[in-house]
């Protein structure tokens, strides 16, 4: 007669993990910050929209900026995600901080997904017929995934100063600063190419080179409690 | 012993409040206390912090690798274009403000302020007051900038004061948008939303540099592509554009502190004259270019001779506009780099460089040249002058427009030197055979720069023909892409062999037949390969 293998400490531990992450799943829904997404959904999807709505038939580098708009104010709604008006409570549970906050990121992660999907469709929409062909996904996905990481990050680094509570008032302007910074750069070093540009790949390797550094980073700021 | 508090209350020595005597005093005493104090918070606030700190970042990295991008500025357009990295401190000043206006909210203080004798609205006019030292710093940052931009030893042009002030009314602009939204919204993710929204309507001006609606944001960019103007043609209503910002933002916030429960007949008043300077600010600033300027572009544009300086230097003439003299050494040096590489009765002959400007060019490249242009010199005595713009760059350091300045004059020079003639045709005139590779090694061997400006052409050509429009116009030269490539092989090249092979034998370089392989076959080296079956179109 055979009998089920013995499950290790590490399955069981997993298995456990995922049952209490569903199990937070419902709070953690109740609890998500409506305003930022609202807001920022709404920005982002109104700018694209209008030269959509005109036929402005742009070029794909003012497609772009649409597209980049799109991304900040969805990194600026993500960088809220984790806030936590209750940590001083939540902080006793004995559940993982790491997935308490991942539990917390993952919806907003997913609708802020949808919303710039919906915006880069109608970004796409507003150029020119003859060069949507040429709009680029795949970089233009890499940076805006790049930025919803810096802002997890900033604001996993902004929860540890304030008592595990507010993540958003660190991200919202970290993420703002790094981005004006970035688009004042001198031609040379700068990181947001028009599209076709001869540096386009290298710099999206840099692109996904920070994405990696700074999920690294917030997932080491974010397993423990301050 | 006993000392007054901001809020208009006494304390003790031990710094605890004296119940029985506190003093209901919530006057402007008890509002310059609070603004001092939150003036001191605000210019420690991370946000304003790391916007200094980028801010001076570039600066810094700057002057650190030799600031080549910036030796030789046009003060008339640098007295606007200083202001973009303090769109930074702006962004830093509306977050930074918010976050302060929010504190009470974020802490949940509120009610306990409200037992203050300093009411919200008055907490709410010292938050306002607190950013005044953030916008002395941002005039400071400015005056320094382009204080030290006006000491580059290339600087020509003159500083436009009402210009300067504008960043940092953006600043403060900013911070009382800041405040502002505070009053009307507690979320935290409005204000960055706002800084998005205000990046969104800067970047939408910058992009239509030649509409009067763009003067409602904070920056009013002008075309990125336009070479600059001498200062009697520049139409910029910076004095309106100041006064609006300020306008704004003294409505903006007596609507602040209205909103959050002032009173008062003076507040309104304040209020209305504000909003009346809104209105006519906004107005005056939007009403594009007087005709005065255009009948002044116009002239100057046609008969630049009559509004010019000229200087003899080595047999050469150079003629700038006003503002411009300082340049006139550069082009001699770009001059005489190419006059000491062709025999001495050619460089001799008698040659004039002439400024001028196309401010009506359009940005497709679609500009003829005037007719005027070649009556005027004839009548200033400077027949075949060669065009110079109003842009000059150390090489290819200050970006792409400014190098193909640099890359166009030098070309012309040659071309000129070589040919005996101008670019006048209304489209590009083709170069071929010898006479090109002649006029694009000389042209690249005239200085450092010239190369460096030229090579950056290059990098940037498709298909091999090198192209050099004149001030954008569909005039200029172009050259075939065998001749290209065998100048740029030759240019740099040490030993000086060429250069003697080309006086040598510069009447068969500079004949009009003379073809690539030929050029080659004097100076000794291989030609370059032949595309079969590929003519070039003018050759």
């Amino acid at each position: 007669m055979l009998s089920a293998p013995p499950r290790t400490a590490g399955t069981a531990r997993k298995q456990s993990a995922g049952r209490l992450a569903v199990a937070l799943l419902g709070p953690a829904l109740r609890q998500t910050p409506r305003t930022p997404l609202l807001l920022g959904g709404s920005v982002a999807l109104s700018t694209a929209a209008l030269p959509a709505a005109l036929g402005a038939g742009l070029g794909l580098s003012d497609a772009a900026l649409l597209c980049r708009v799109g991304a900040v104010v969805v990194a600026l709604a993500v960088g809220f995600a984790l806030d936590d008006r209750a940590a001083r409570t939540t902080g006793v549970l004995p559940v993982r901080p790491l997935l308490r906050r991942v539990v917390r990121a993952v919806p907003v992660l997913a609708v802020g997904a949808v919303v710039w999907t919906a915006t880069a469709v109608l970004a796409r929409a507003a150029a020119a017929p003859e060069v949507r062909s040429l709009f680029p996904w795949g970089g233009l996905a890499t940076e805006a995934g790049a930025l919803t990481v810096v802002a997890l990050a900033l604001a996993a680094l902004g929860l540890r100063l304030t008592g595990g509570e507010q993540g958003g008032a660190t991200a919202a302007p970290g993420v703002l600063l790094l981005v004006i910074a970035a688009a004042l750069l001198p031609d040379r070093f700068a990181v947001f190419l028009p599209p076709g540009h001869p540096h386009w790949t290298g710099v999206h390797l840099l692109w996904a080179g920070l994405l990696g550094v700074f999920l690294t980073g917030g997932v080491l700021l974010a397993r423990t409690d301050p | 012993m006993t000392s007054s508090t901001a809020l208009g209350g006494t304390s003790t020595e031990q710094g605890r409040p004296s119940p029985g005597r506190v003093v209901a005093r919530g006057g402007r005493g008890a509002v310059s206390g609070l603004a001092r104090v939150e003036a001191v918070r605000l210019l420690r606030h991370p946000a304003l912090l790391a916007a200094s700190g980028l801010y001076a970042a570039f600066w810094i990295f700057d002057l650190a690798t030799g600031d080549a991008a910036h030796r030789f500025p046009v003060l008339q357009d640098e007295s606007w274009f200083v202001h973009l990295p303090l769109l930074l401190l702006a962004a830093g000043a509306l977050l930074a403000a918010n976050q302060a206006a929010l504190r009470s909210h974020r802490d949940s203080t509120e009610t306990v302020y409200e037992t203050l004798v300093v009411g919200r609205a008055r907490r709410v006019l010292a938050h306002l007051l607190s950013l005044l030292p953030t916008v002395l710093i941002a005039a400071v940052l400015t005056a320094a900038r382009i204080g030290y931009l006006a000491n580059r030893p290339g600087a020509v042009g003159q500083v436009r004061y009402w210009d300067l002030l504008a960043g940092p009314l953006c600043v403060l602009l900013a911070g009382v948008i800041g405040v502002l939204l505070s009053v009307f919204a507690t979320s935290g993710v409005v204000a960055p939303t706002a800084v998005v929204g205000l990046g969104v309507l800067t970047f939408a001006g910058a992009l239509n540099a030649g509409s009067s609606w763009r003067w409602l944001g904070l920056l009013a960019f002008e075309d990125e592509n336009a070479a600059p103007l001498p200062v009697v043609l520049t139409a910029r209503p910076a004095a309106a554009h100041a006064g609006w910002l300020a306008a704004l933002a003294v409505l903006l916030a007596t609507v602040a502190v209205l909103r959050s429960g002032g009173r008062g007949a003076g507040l309104k008043v304040v209020a209305a004259v504000a909003g009346a300077g809104v209105l006519v600010t906004g107005v005056v600033q939007t009403r594009g270019v007087s005709s005065a300027v255009v009948e002044r572009r116009t002239a100057f544009t046609e008969h630049p001779a009559a509004y010019q300086d000229c200087t003899v230097g080595n047999g050469v003439t150079y003629c700038a506009f006003e503002g411009f003299d300082r340049w006139k050494q550069e082009w001699q040096q770009v001059a005489e780099g190419v006059l000491h590489r062709v025999p001495q009765d050619v460089a001799g002959a008698g040659y004039t460089v002439r400024q001028r400007v196309l401010p009506f060019a359009d940005a497709n490249g679609g500009t003829a040249l005037p007719e005027s242009w070649s009556r005027d010199d004839a009548a200033a005595g400077t027949p075949g002058a060669v065009t110079v713009g109003t842009d000059w760059s150390d090489g290819a350091a200050a970006g792409d427009r400014r190098s193909d300045a640099v890359a166009g004059f030098a070309t012309g020079f040659a071309y000129r030197v070589v040919t005996g003639e101008v670019p006048d045709r209304p489209r590009l005139s083709m170069v071929c055979g010898a006479r090109a590779v002649l006029v694009l090694w000389l042209a690249g061997e005239a200085t450092p720069g010239t190369r460096e400006a030229l090579r950056s052409v290059r990098d940037r050509t498709f298909g091999g023909a090198i192209s050099m429009p004149l001030l954008g116009s569909a005039a200029g030269v172009s050259f075939e892409p065998r001749a290209a490539e065998l100048a740029f092989a030759l240019i740099g090249q040490e030993g000086g062999r060429t250069a003697e092979t080309v006086k040598a034998a510069w009447a068969e370089f500079s004949a009009h037949g003379t073809t690539v392989d030929r050029a080659a076959e004097l100076l000794g080296v291989p030609a370059p390969e032949a595309v079969t079956g590929n003519q070039v179109a003018g050759c």
